[in-house]
């Protein structure tokens, strides 16, 4: 998939995983595995990404005697997955057309 | 590799980052292995789940804006990248007149130093020519019978050579003065640019 386009469907998909409950970063990556799977490594630049745009915060809670991060969905973030659905029905207007244009070809 | 040698790959990795992110990356690589052990695997296949250290320090480098990393000046360690090419390149229309206004700076400062000397050597030389031709003013007034006159041309000259001695002894001192002046200027410049001498 395209690159830019997948990254940005990412980090609303994070977003989404933390819109209820607090979540941390390898349970996000296995609350998204079943629909899509992404590695720590590209976890890692989406949450950074998300952080300095105040889309969520992160604080630490101690647990089994480290520190593990929680990462907390802002309201930021919260209007961006609002943006997002709505961007996804323009997404889907493109992508009836470009079905439609693929069946009057054959 | 356990967890660790993994850490320690990473850091070696992306050492010369800014330090906040070094931290911010091993915790969360850290974090990561820990959640995974706790999950039910050993130490060895949470680490083996992970990216590779290399792929890791690359993902870190691209997620930093070029400008924090300009802002850190962090310390090119091995040849220059592409992207820090680019940079340099880009960055020219600022750095280049920066650069001149800087040496014209430098240049004129070396100039004013070789005026100043140039300036103090004529004004020994100017002292000592009074002092001799006071000397001679004196002999032919003493010819021409003119002896007070003649006397005080004397002393008059005695006291402008006594000077020029006192001149001539302190251009030595006042010359390696302004030259290590001029030293200090170059070491000066070179510590802006090279930042361990």
């Amino acid at each position: 998939m395209d690159i830019q386009l997948k990254r940005g469907m990412l980090d609303v998909c994070v977003l989404a995983d933390i819109k209820d409950e607090d979540s941390y970063g390898y349970q996000i990556i296995k609350d998204m595995k079943p629909y899509v799977t992404i590695s720590e490594s590209t976890l890692y630049p989406i949450l950074r990404r998300l952080e300095a745009g105040a889309l969520l915060t992160v604080h630490s809670v101690e647990h089994n005697g480290r520190l593990r991060k929680y990462y907390h969905i802002t309201d930021a973030g919260r209007s961006r997955i609002e943006e997002f659905k709505e961007e996804w029905k323009e997404l889907e207007s493109i992508y009836r057309f470009i079905v439609k244009e693929e069946d009057s070809d054959e | 590799m356990n967890k660790e040698e993994y850490l320690a790959a990473i850091r070696e990795k992306i050492k010369s980052l800014p330090e906040g992110d070094i931290d911010r990356t091993i915790e969360y690589y850290d974090e990561m292995i820990d959640d995974r052990m706790e999950d039910g695997l050993t130490e060895e296949e949470a680490v083996a789940d992970m990216a590779s250290p290399d792929e890791v320090s690359m993902q870190v480098l691209e997620d930093i804006p070029l400008s924090r990393l300009v802002k850190e000046r962090i310390k090119p360690k091995h040849e220059l990248k592409g992207w820090q090419i680019a940079l340099i390149i880009i960055g020219s229309p600022v750095w280049i007149p920066l650069v001149l206004t800087a040496l014209v700076l430098l240049l004129t400062f070396w100039i004013v130093v070789v005026s100043l000397l140039i300036a103090y050597y004529s004004v020994i030389l100017g002292v000592a020519a009074a002092g001799v031709s006071g000397l001679i003013m004196f002999i032919f007034l003493l010819i021409s019978g003119n002896t007070a006159a003649g006397l005080l041309m004397l002393g008059m000259a005695l006291v402008v050579m006594g000077l020029s001695i006192l001149l001539i002894v302190s251009a030595k001192p006042v010359t390696k003065a302004m030259f290590k002046c001029c030293r200090a200027s170059v070491i000066g410049v070179k510590r802006i640019f090279v930042k361990e001498i």
